[in-house]
């Protein structure tokens, strides 16, 4: 039995590194298309997660503000970040079925777009389930 | 689930954020065990009655019911 401990060599989490490197990247791809104002707000997200995250790493932080940056310091931050998600992952499902309905009477040749998303939604829930199943 | 955490915490004189700080949690999270609005995983239970020197039978109180 050991106890997880926090990465805290990186100055921001790996999640939100990822997140904020590729919304840099995606930037950089719309600038060099010609779309400067969509270039320079996704640049300015990214660098709204960096400083949210780096804020959320003070050790006065409130724990509300380091979940929301994705930016957890214990076991009690990912229980409540599992929590929140899996209300995300509830409203994605229940969406997706009024997305289908309402696709189905107002645009029935897009009918396969929700129908997919719905497939990979419960295909990523499976996949969640399993991996919930088998850590015990 | 009730505990002895804040009684054993006070009598050491330690902060909520200092008790925190020695096991790598929170201020919240010591702060949601002692109101017993979070039940600590069993690693962190037996981590916070070592540092008190008990048993984890001395510090959480499970109720029979």
């Amino acid at each position: 039995m050991s106890v997880k401990s926090e990465r805290r060599a990186l100055p921001v989490s790996p999640v939100n590194i990822v997140l904020s490197l590729s919304l840099v990247a995606a930037g950089v791809a719309q600038a060099i298309a010609g779309n400067l104002v969509l270039a320079v707000a996704l640049v300015f997200v990214a660098v709204f997660a960096v400083v949210a995250a780096r804020y959320a790493r003070r050790p006065e932080s409130l724990d509300i503000a380091r979940v929301n940056a994705i930016e957890y310091r214990d076991e009690r931050d990912r229980a409540i970040a599992r929590s929140g998600f899996s209300v995300v992952g509830v409203a994605a499902l229940l969406l997706t079925v009024v997305e289908i309905l309402a696709v189905s009477f107002v645009a029935p040749e897009y009918g396969w777009l929700p129908a997919v998303q719905i497939f990979v939604l419960s295909v990523v829930w499976g996949v969640g389930n399993k991996m919930a199943a088998d850590r015990g | 689930m009730d505990s002895e955490v804040r009684e054993l915490r006070q009598a050491r004189g330690l902060s909520q954020a200092a008790l925190g700080t020695a096991l790598g949690v929170s201020r919240q999270t010591i702060n949601a065990i002692e109101t017993g609005k979070y039940d600590p995983s069993l690693t962190l239970a037996i981590r916070l009655s070592r540092h008190f020197g008990r048993t984890v039978e001395e510090v959480f109180h499970v109720s029979e019911e």
